[in-house]
This record gives C-alpha cells, structure tokens and sequence, in this order.
C-alpha cells in the first residue's frame, strides 16, 4: 500500500488535489463523527454507516457541517440547555444531552466490533457497513485498512466519497470497495468552485476511472436550488450518460435546509441556501 | 326441497350478499350498533330489567341448586326474553345485552367470587397483599372456543352432542339447559324478524333465510358462518359472561365457505368482503376498548401455508375500515406469501391493528412448556397475541408482579437502615431473593383462587365447544382442559434492569452516594436531584441498546423469575409459566409505584412487555432486536413480545418495508414471539396532540390492542411523545 509520506511526495497528487497536502490534511486517521445503524439509503439492505470527520470540500449546503473539520468540536444545543449552575463540559454527564462532542477517536478494531453487532441483520438483508463523512477518502490510508478488516471479516462495504481524491486513493480502495456511493455536485466547474471550494476535474476523473474499472456504482446528484439545480442538474445527466452509467445507477436526491441548528450549535456561520419547502 | 323453493333459497342467499354492496350507507347504523341499545322494544326486556329478574332466580336457586344449573336457568331465561332488533343496514340481529360494561351476570359472578374465597381461602387476599405493588386477582376471563368442531356441529349439533352425552352429573345438565337455550334463541330470532316491519326487506330476508338454517342445521355459507360466529361469541361471552378471546384461525376458517359460495355463484369476492366489512364492525363499535382478537395465517401440515384468498380480503378490510378492533394477529413463517407480508407491514406503518407473530420462536416456547410440535403447529393466538394448544387448553392470568416496586421497597429499606449491600453484587442478590419471595406468595394465592373455579365461573357456553368437557361433564375453563395453565405476568423488568443499572453507576461506580442516600432521593421524588434524575433519563445503559450491564441484568432477572415459576404445580392439575407478557399494567402499575433510580419519576410508567422503559433505546432498532438475543426466552415461554417504536422515515418506500421484514426475521430468530410497530415521529405525536380534529383515525398500540390517539389521556399522550423523542431519526 502506498504511504501517506509516497502520496504527498508524489507530485501528481499535489497536482489534483492540493487539500491533500500535508498542511490541510493533518492527521491520517480521522475522528469518528457518529455511527448510524439500519441505515436504508446508504448502498444495498440494512447497514451501518460510520461517519468520519473531516472534509476537504466545503460545500455551502452541506447538512453535516460538523464534518467539515478534521479536529474534534463541542456543540452545545440551546434549545435543550438547562444553563447548569457550573457546566459539566461531559457528554456523559449533561442532564439534557444538550452537549455533543464532535469527533472521537474509534480504533479499527472497535469500527470492526460495531459493525459485526448488526451482522445478522446485513447476512438477512445482504447489506454491510458504509464509510461517509466528511469524506473518508480525506483518510485514504486508514480508509483501504479499514475496509480490509471489514473484508476479513466478509463484510460488504460501500464508500460514500465525493471522489476529490487523488488516483493513489482509488487505487488502494478499489481492491476493498464493494460499492461506489459517490456524489456529483455540479456539471459547471465554476460553479462547482464557487459552491465546493475545489474544482470538479479531477472528481471527473476519478468517475471516469471507476466506470472503466466496472465497479458496482451509484451517483447521487443533489440539486439545491439556486445553485445547481435546472440546467447543471440536465447537464450532469447528460454527462453521466455519455459515460455509459445507467440511469438506473444515478439516483437525484431532493434538497433539505434541515441542518441550520447543527450550523447554530457549532457556532458557524449558516451558508446554507434556502429548500424549496 | 323441491326445484322451486331451492330456487328461491338461492335468490334470497345472493340478495343475502350483494344487499350490502353499499357498504358508506350502512356505517352510521354500524357505528351505533354496540354504542346504544337499538333493538326493538315491544321483542322483549332491556339489560336492567334482565339483570332483576337473574337476581330472583338466583336468590331462589341459593342453597337449594348447584351454581352452574342457576347460571344455566338465568342464561334461559335471558335467551328467552331479551329484547332483540333487526335492521336492513345491518346483515347481523342487536341485543338488549349490548354493553360489555353493564352485563346481566356481573354482580352475581362477583358476590360468587366473595363467597368462594371466604368459604375456602379467607386469608389468600391479606397473604396477597405482602406482594406489594403487584396484582394477584381472580382471572377466568379468556375462552377459545373450538371453532372448528362446532362451526361442524352447528347449534342443533352442538345440543344434539350433549344430549347424547353419558354425562349426568349438574354440570353436564348445565350444559343441556344452555344448548337447548341457544338453539331456541336462534328459532325466536327468526320468528321476531319475520314479524319485523322490514321484514321484505332483502337484507333482512336474506337474513330470516340464514337463521333459518342455523336452526335446523350447520352453516353452509360464508354468511351463515359469520352469524353463528357473532350468535355464539355474543351467548358466551355477553349472556353467560365469559370473553371469547378469539375468533379463531378465521381465513383458515373461512376458505372452504367462500370457495363454495363462489362456486355455486351465491356470492362475488366483492360482496364477501362487504359482508366481512359489516361482520368487522360489529366489533369495530362494540365498545370494549381491549378489542376482540382475530388470527389469519399458519402451517398447513405439508407444511404449506394457510394463508388464501380469504386473508388477502382480511387485510383489505382491516386496512379499509381502520377501526382498533377486531385486532388481527398474523402467524408469520418462511412460508407466509410475501405479497401478504409486505401487504400487513405497509398496513403497520399506517397504524393499523396488526400483531406479527413468529410460528418457530412460538413453537420454540411451547416446546419450553412440553408441548408437542404438532400442537405447536396448530396452536390458537388468543387475547393481545397469547397462545395455546387448540381446543386443549385453557390459560388464566391471575397475577402481574410488580418489578420495579421491588427496587423501591429494596431502597426504602436501605434509607431506614435496614438493608445494606457492600457491593453491587450482593444488592443484586437482594433483589432477587425478593422476587423470589413473592414470587412463592404469589403462587399459593393463586393456587388458593384458583382451586375452586366451578364455584364461581361455569364456563357453560364454552365448554359445549369442547369435546371432552360434553363427554364428561366438565368446566373447560377450571380444571376441565388436557391443559389448565396459570401463566404469571410482569410488569416493568425494562425499568427494574435501568433502575439496578443506574444503581451500580451512582452508588457503586460513581459514589455519588450511599445506598441509603439514594434511597431518600426516591423517596423525595427527585427534589433537589433534577440533575441527577435527566442524566439517569439521558444515559445510553438502558435495557435495548444491546448492552452489555443491562443485557445482563436482564437475563439473569428472567432467570430467575423463570425458575421460580416455570413448570410448578397450580391447583387445576395444570402448570403455573412465567410470561414477559404485562397487559396495561405497565401503567397502571406505574401510576402507583414511586420513583426509580433510572430516572422515572413516581406515577410515570413503566417498561411494558420485554421491551426498553419509554425512549430508552437510543441505539435504534437493530440494536433493540439484538437485546433480546441476550435472554433466554425459554425463562418466559408463557409469551414474548416487544413494542417497536420507529421514526417513519426510517422505514420508508419498498426499502423501509425490507427494513421491516429484517427486523421481525431477526427478532423471531431470537427467540421474541409477538412483534407490535409504533411508527411515529415525536413531532407527529405533538402534532396530533395540539390538533386532535386533524387526527381522528390516528391509533397507536396501546398493548395487544390499538387504541384511538384522541381516546388517549394526556398522561399517556405524553408518554408516547416521549418515547418517540427516544427515537432515532435517519
Ligand atoms: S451540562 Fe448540559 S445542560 Fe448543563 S449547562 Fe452544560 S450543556 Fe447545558
């Protein structure tokens, strides 16, 4: 397997992804955001899908703001804080659970635990477990190491990526990676920039490479209004089809703003546009 | 019959049927039907002057007849002279006795009770009081007739059978005296509708010509099995005050009716499920809020399924009426047709009245309980999703231990000094020690209620149905049965498991305080301690999160109330078996019972069945599912059954429904018997809280039964809400 050290010395990677450089990228193994179990919508039967934190796109809409950095955050809600006399600063022991600590460190093997718990529920359903995040491919390393203990143990495993990765990160997922999830966010590179932060090029590539490698794949395109949707939503189709993806592996998911509190919790700005209802 | 007159059965048997194709017209008749006495008054008395005229022929029967012969006489004479009603929006006869609440019989049973218990065990009831918080009571209420013999039989079979019997003893004359009623109520009710002013009205002819044959013969149509259906379950369980706690294996039932009725063209499908509509309601506005059991479903000895055509129209109706009641419980198996699976899942999550229940895990117990597979395989559901041998058995519930009072006498105990326990360990042992303790007072109280059945309930009606019981003279609800069960409930063991976990947290890992500290803090419902008590609420070591403390704890807590319970002798012949089965105590019980360590204030519920205390699985479904992996189910054969709170959006679209179907396969390989869906989201329930006009079809499970939202009190409209902020979101 390629090293972290192999991948930011190699020039190409600077090249396609400069996030990925070693100052915007410092850690390897990310913090875990949170675990969903008898998840529907991520890849085939009932799964669990583990969230890693850390993101190197920043999408305006993005309704997991808490992902977006790779350092673990404390999030107060209002709305269920009681104004303790003296906070206790501890997820365990706030009356309310109005605190949430964002980020924690999950070894491999207690990912692995987690999801075997549920095994009985893939093997019936023939679902397994799904990354996502943040971007799991921001962890790339880790990612194809964890995929592999999942393969040990006859998982099946979905990668849910937005594919700004370089080539050394397909390659290594590819052996490990049962299901591509991945998301297309915007036809018009302009428009990817402006609302992703980072060019759609090598996104681009990255389908393409899957397509011709025949991987089982599903593209998620998510069209937020006033931003993407309409003609870039047309356009992307277009493109897909031109790739030779069936419609039938492109699913549109609909906009929602729900996420503006996890923004207010965190103390973040709210970027999120408006949904239609 | 000649060529003419069969000619005519015929029309009036098809006007039987399409007469009530226009279902909408007939609903506001049928919805009043069991709400209010509408019958006819000039046909005979109403229910208070039945109830004087049962206490004269008591009193004068007192110490000069048997009991069961004075029951017999008052059931004769109520057949005789109860007032009745025909109505053309309705293909089925009302009766004076209508109301469940107000029967004839009620008071005379309950002086009987009186009587029995001070003449053979005047101390069983302050014995019963050392089991403090739970309920130790006379139980008879539940009867499964043996449809299958006696929808052969018909009323003049079933009088014929027991007029052949060698039985002479005065139950078996009892029984005469019934039988002969029966079959003389049926010829009354064909002469008062024949008198009736509608009496050319075609569902009325059509309905003269169907009790016609139910007096000379057995059912021969779909139509007439469901008028001897509602005449028997109505002599039972109204006039001689007994619950026929199900309508049998009712598609199974059905099938060889309706096949023939379309066969010989008397009837559509579209007509029979107009019919089964009008049958449905009849339940549907009886107004007995615990609702009237129905099953579908099964394993046909080839091991086939019984599902048929006639479950399809069963799911159709229940889905297109949306009333509580009938509750329909479904046999679920690898063989059940999956267009039938997915049909009643749908249904669930639009909150209609379904109970799934796992053949094999059913099986599984009754093994536990040393039945056979065969009786297993055809074994009969009854009451909220119970079960037993078909035409074999009969199943009391005569006690419902109390859990989490246990902790809280255990802690009051602590606060005055007398119980100490260095370790978590040896607390735990405490509790156990009680619950064996009442457990053995229980038992005796039970036996001592118990022994003397036939004094007070004369199951007259039923036992008719029963084979052995007109063969030998028996009461098929005592001792008269193959198998006489005394199965033992509980109330709370979610709730008692966090309350010992949150014990070991605060006392014994955090020492936060002393045991007997802990013990003032329930006493003072909390005061002082709001902190404390949310995180207690808040904490994820709660039974159904699949974790390991509470996983334990409960186990080891059904281990223990099963040892003490399983397999002993009652005092019917028969076996006491513990059940994770709780009815409505989990509320009521919870009313009454202080606050627990868990963070449940006094007066909240508690935990009902197996399943967590309300929004303590956090961890979602699957984790809940797998909990029960942790138990051994065969410590509480006597019944199994989880209550599955799910956010909608969780199990959404054709995906959702495949969720479903995981969850319940997962849950029977676990050993779970009954599985019920709430399927609500917290908002959803404010909602329909806030504006209860916009949710008038809303039902949620209370039990074994659904329950109308806006029937609901605040209290326990809030206690849903809360459990379904337990609830996790996608
Ligand atoms: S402990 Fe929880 S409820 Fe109390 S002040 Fe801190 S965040 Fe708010």
């Amino acid at each position: 397997m390629i090293t972290r050290r192999e991948m930011i010395a190699s020039s190409a990677a600077f090249a396609v992804a400069p996030l990925f450089a070693r100052g915007a990228r410092p850690i390897k193994t990310p913090l875990m955001l949170d675990t969903k179990r008898m998840a529907i919508w991520d890849g085939p039967g009932l799964r669990t899908t583990f969230f890693v934190k850390g993101c190197p796109l920043k999408c305006i809409w993005c309704h997991n703001p808490e992902s977006l950095k790779v350092e673990s955050e404390w999030a107060r809600f209002k709305h269920l804080c009681r104004n303790c006399a003296k906070c206790t600063m501890d997820e365990a022991t706030c009356p309310t659970r109005a605190l949430k600590l964002y980020g924690k460190a999950m070894s491999i093997d207690d990912i692995v635990a987690k999801a075997l718990e549920d095994k009985p529920f893939y093997d019936k359903s023939g679902g397994g477990v799904t990354l996502s995040g943040g971007e799991p491919l921001f962890f790339w390393e880790w990612a194809a190491e964890l995929f592999a203990a999942f393969k040990k143990v006859d998982l099946h495993t979905c990668l849910d990526t937005s594919l700004y990765a370089p080539k050394a990160a397909i390659d290594a997922m590819l052996p490990v990676t049962d299901m591509w999830l991945a998301d297309y966010k915007a036809q018009d590179d302009e428009k990817h920039k402006k609302y992703t932060g980072v060019s759609n090029v090598v996104i681009k590539r990255n389908l393409e490479r899957l397509v011709s490698e025949k991987v089982k794949l599903e593209v998620r395109c998510l069209s937020v209004p006033g931003c993407t949707d309409g003609e870039d939503l047309v356009n992307r189709h277009k493109y897909l089809k031109s790739l030779g993806i069936a419609d039938s592996a492109v699913v549109d998911l609909e906009y929602y703003d729900y996420a503006r509190s996890k923004y207010l919790a965190l103390g973040m700005p709210d970027t999120m546009p408006r949904a239609n209802r | 019959m000649d060529i003419i007159n069969r000619g005519i059965a015929v029309v009036a048997l098809f006007l039987s049927v399409s007469a009530f194709a226009a279902f909408d017209d007939d609903l506001p008749y049928l919805k009043s039907k069991w709400r209010s006495d509408v019958t006819d008054k000039s046909t005979g008395l109403g229910v208070e002057e039945l109830k004087v005229k049962a206490e004269k022929i008591a009193a004068a029967g007192k110490g000069v007849k048997p009991w069961c012969l004075v029951k017999a006489e008052i059931f004769k004479m109520v057949c005789e002279e109860m007032s009745v009603g025909f109505s053309p929006h309705d293909a089925f006869p009302a009766f004076s006795c209508w109301s469940k609440k107000n029967r004839v019989l009620t008071k005379l049973i309950n002086e009987r009770i009186a009587e029995v218990d001070s003449t053979y065990c005047p101390d069983a009831k302050v014995k019963s009081k050392e089991v403090k918080g739970s309920i130790l009571r006379h139980d008879y209420d539940h009867a499964v007739p043996d449809w299958d013999r006696i929808l052969k039989l018909g009323f003049p079979g079933i009088k014929a059978e027991i007029d052949a019997s060698k039985a002479t003893n005065d139950y078996s004359k009892a029984m005469r005296i019934v039988a002969d009623a029966m079959l003389n109520n049926v010829k009354r009710l064909v002469k008062i509708a024949e008198d009736s002013k509608d009496a050319n009205n075609p569902v009325i002819k059509a309905e003269i010509a169907a009790l016609k044959n139910l007096a000379k013969a057995p059912p021969k149509t779909a139509y007439e099995v469901m008028l001897f259906q509602l005449l028997f379950f109505y002599y039972g369980e109204h006039l001689d005050h007994l619950q026929v706690r199900s309508l049998g294996n009712w598609d199974r039932l059905l099938k060889p009716y309706y096949e023939a009725d379309l066969k010989s063209g008397r009837s559509t499908r579209e007509e029979f499920k107009n019919l089964v509509k009008h049958f449905w309601w009849q339940w549907g506005s009886l107004d007995n809020w615990w609702g009237q059991p129905v099953y579908i479903g099964g394993t046909k000895a080839d091991g086939t399924t019984e599902y048929n055509e006639v479950s399809r129209i069963v799911l159709e109706v229940v889905d297109e009426v949306h009333v509580p009641t009938p509750k329909l419980q479904m046999k679920i198996a690898s063989n059940t047709p999956d267009d039938i699976l997915s049909k009643a899942l749908d249904m669930a999550r639009r909150h209609r009245s379904i109970v799934f229940c796992g053949e094999e895990p059913m099986a599984k117990a009754m093994a536990a309980m040393g039945f056979s597979a065969e009786e297993a395989r055809t074994l009969d559901i009854w009451g909220c999703y119970e079960f037993q041998p078909r035409a074999a058995a009969n199943t009391t519930l005569p006690c419902i231990i109390n859990m989490p009072r246990i902790m809280v006498d255990l802690l009051e105990k602590a606060r005055i000094g007398e119980l100490k326990a260095a370790t978590f360990e040896d607390f735990e042992k405490e509790f156990h020690q009680e619950l064996e303790r009442r457990l053995e007072i229980s038992l005796d109280v039970v036996r001592a209620y118990e022994a003397n059945m036939d004094e007070f309930i004369p199951a007259l009606v039923h036992s008719l149905s029963i084979k052995s019981c007109v063969d030998e003279g028996k009461n098929a609800i005592g001792n008269g049965m193959k198998y006489n069960l005394s199965v033992i409930l509980q109330a709370g063991s979610g709730t008692a498991v966090d309350a010992l976990a949150a014990v070991k947290e605060i006392v014994y890992e955090r020492k936060e305080m002393t045991l007997a500290e802990l013990g003032q803090v329930m006493a003072d419902d909390w005061k002082g301690h709001d902190e404390l008590r949310l995180r207690m609420r808040a904490s994820r070591r709660k039974w159904g999160n699949n974790e390991p403390l509470t996983n334990k704890l409960k186990r080891d807590l059904y281990r223990v109330f099963g040892a003490a319970v399983n397999g002993k002798a009652n005092s019917r012949g028969g076996k006491f078996f513990a059940s994770g089965h709780s009815i409505d105590f989990f509320y009521i019980m919870g009313r009454h019972t202080k606050a627990t360590p868990d963070g449940r204030m006094k007066g909240e519920e508690f935990s009902k069945n197996i399943s967590p205390a309300p929004g303590a699985d956090r961890e979602g479904p699957t984790a809940l599912v797998a909990s029960i992996n942790a138990i051994d189910t065969r410590d509480i054969p006597g019944d199994i059954i989880l209550d599955m709170m799910i956010h909608p959006s969780t199990i959404q679209g054709e995906k959702g429904l495949m969720a479903m179907k995981v969850l319940i396969d997962r849950y029977f390989a676990a050993g779970g018997c009954a599985m019920h869906f709430n399927v609500f989201s917290a908002e959803e329930l404010r909602d329909a809280q806030e504006h209860p006009e916009r949710y008038e079809n809303l039902q949620v499970r209370m039990c074994g039964w659904n329950v109308r939202w806006n029937d609901l009190s605040k209290k326990l409209q809030d206690a849903y809400i809360l459990r379904a902020e337990g609830v996790l979101q996608p």
